[in-house]
């Protein structure tokens, strides 16, 4: 039987964008499934979040706290509504992944994530594009003498400094898995991008035979695809449910990067939503599984992110002009779950923030709240629901009870979710999960990275459609 | 008259923000639109519970929402927002998420 399609990729984001693309640079025929909407700029933030991420926005973890986990259901997938920071992956946790993963082969990926920058054209963000957030908490870290903070890379090309890169980048300037990827690959002609279409099941190869996807239409049309190969590469909370389907044991292992940002006040004027958000960052030079990186989001989104209400909650939005915000994650030792009860558009994620995972969030939030008030703050907001969250002063922030703190209490995100078809775990270092069925993005990715992951997730997939080809790419 | 558009206007009234150019019902509508069918109609009994049976459950007080003084408004938003349980942290942000769009609609930029 002859093959409709060399390879089918389920998911346009960093991994199956990147993977089509190779593959079909080598000359291979892939067809790409995307169930999400083609990402246009939106005015208006909570618009954006409401049409180009999954569930709305809506996606959450439950345990001892409340997750919201945010992720990306539009072409491009979430580098369509990310930072665009670029970050090469732990050094430690590659020699890991050598040591301890048969066939993992560290200096072909590390040759990959180094093709990976150049594609991407990451550049450093100038300090005169960085946003006035970022300039206040280099100021405050000055002033306290803490060094190491520096301006991040991007995968950007002309980037305009909108401030909105989260809600789809206003300039196309930011590299996405779309830009950067899928758009030149589908000029070779060797790509069909069926958009709104979705996979419904990934059928694996028999003795030798041909793979195949059952995919769904916009219209509810059914059909069945043959391919060489199938391409896992819907995220890491939907590809599990795909997975457990053919047999595999996946949904485990889930890491999310809690992550959460300071609020702090000013006399002078600030206007964050000017210049590139996440312009800035650092690792706790004490703490290195704390990293800090730059967080603003425009006015319109600030009423669900900050943790205040009513009144107290207006004076804040009143003041919004003046006001900068700094944030965190962390590389967490807690682990998740995720389930699929009713289909792979609802993953039902359970989560617990580790013990050790919260003392680092409580010292990331004392780090950025005694950086602003260094710098001039008249007041900071600290990420945690609980009535005594505004602080004035640094003895104030010193007298602060942090052994009180709980998990349930803390105002966190999760942006990174990884991990839940573990690379030695769940597919092995050919990224297979069985005959002709391949898995390609966060969900391979085997352990907490403690960096954004979209350029480890783009090596993965480099290194993937080269395999495919047997070493043509 | 929706549920949600009541606590929506009640809110506003609270926090001194004035109804959106398009009055909140078509507000509320335009915001919910995008969101998936079980947020959509989870928000409506959410927002019933919270004007009329969280300031009996969280402040003993047989009041709705809106009959209560201001420092009572305040002391039951807070309550719900500062819930450790999640799922009711959870429920109270299905509500958030478009009457704080509505609300704050035309406050942008910080103005």
């Amino acid at each position: 039987m002859k093959p409709d399609f060399d390879f089918v990729v389920a998911g346009t984001g960093a991994g199956g964008a990147a993977a089509a693309a190779r593959l079909a640079e080598g000359g291979a025929r892939v067809a790409v499934l995307e169930p999400g909407p083609r990402a246009t700029p939106q005015p208006d933030g909570t618009r954006a979040v409401a049409l180009y991420y999954a569930n709305a926005g809506l996606t959450a973890g439950f345990g001892n706290g409340l997750f919201p986990v945010a992720v990306g259901r539009t072409v491009g997938g979430t580098t369509t509504i990310n930072s665009g920071t670029c970050l090469r992956p732990p050094i430690d946790a590659v020699a890991r992944w050598e040591r301890t993963i048969p066939g993992f082969d560290a200096a072909a990926f590390r040759a990959d994530v180094e093709d990976v920058w150049r594609t991407l054209r990451v550049k450093t963000v100038p300090a005169e594009r960085a946003g006035a957030s970022t300039q206040l908490l280099f100021r405050g870290l000055e002033r306290l003498g803490v060094s190491g903070a520096h301006y991040l890379d991007r995968a950007e090309d002309g980037c305009a400094g909108d401030g909105r890169c989260c809600f789809v980048c206003p300039s196309g300037a930011k590299a996405t898995a779309a830009s950067a990827f899928l758009e030149p690959a589908l000029k070779t002609g060797n790509v069909e991008l069926k958009a709104g279409w979705r996979l419904v099941e990934a059928i694996p190869a028999r003795r030798g035979g041909l793979a195949g996807a059952r995919v769904a239409g916009p219209n509810g049309e059914r059909r069945t695809l043959g391919a060489r190969g199938v391409i896992l590469a819907c995220g890491s909370l939907a590809t599990p449910y795909f997975l457990r389907r053919i047999g595999a044991s996946a949904g485990d292992g889930l890491t999310i990067h809690p992550a959460a940002k300071v609020f702090a006040r000013f006399d002078e004027t600030v206007e964050g939503w000017r210049g590139v958000p996440q312009a800035g960052g650092f690792l706790d030079p004490e703490a290195p599984r704390l990293r800090f990186e730059g967080a603003f989001v425009p006015p319109e989104m600030a009423p669900l992110t900050i943790p205040l209400e009513g009144r107290r909650l207006r004076a804040w939005i009143e003041a919004y002009a003046n006001v900068a915000s700094f944030g965190f994650l962390v590389r967490d030792a807690g682990r998740g779950s995720v389930l699929h009860p009713v289909g792979a558009d609802m993953p039902f994620i359970r989560y617990t923030l580790a013990d050790e995972d919260l003392r680092l969030m409580t010292r990331g939030m004392r780090t950025v709240a005694r950086a602003y008030l260094a710098a001039g703050a008249r007041k900071v907001l600290l990420p945690l629901n609980r009535p005594d969250n505004e602080i004035e002063t640094p003895r104030a922030l010193d007298a602060f009870d942090w052994e009180s703190v709980r998990a349930a209490e803390l105002q966190l995100m999760g942006f990174h979710p990884l991990g839940t078809a573990g690379l030695g775990r769940v597919v092995g270092s050919d990224l297979a999960a069985a005959p002709g069925v391949y898995v390609c993005d966060g969900s391979v990715v085997p352990e907490s990275l403690g960096v954004n992951p979209q350029v480890t997730i783009y090596a993965f997939a480099l290194g993937l459609a080269r395999r495919l080809l047997g070493g043509r790419a | 008259m929706s549920a949600l558009g009541d606590f929506a206007r009640a809110y506003a009234a609270h926090a001194g923000l004035p109804e959106p150019e398009i009055g909140f019902e078509a507000e509320l509508a335009a915001r919910q639109a995008p969101l998936p069918l079980w947020a959509r109609l989870s928000a409506g009994p959410c927002a019933l519970a919270a004007r009329w049976l969280a300031p009996l459950v969280f402040l003993g007080r047989p009041a709705r929402f809106d009959d209560l003084e201001p420092a009572n408004k305040d002391a039951l938003l807070a309550r719900l927002q500062f819930a450790r349980a999640p799922l009711l942290r959870g429920a109270f942000l299905l509500i958030k998420i478009p009457v704080l769009g509505a609300c704050y609609a035309s406050r942008r930029k910080g103005a």
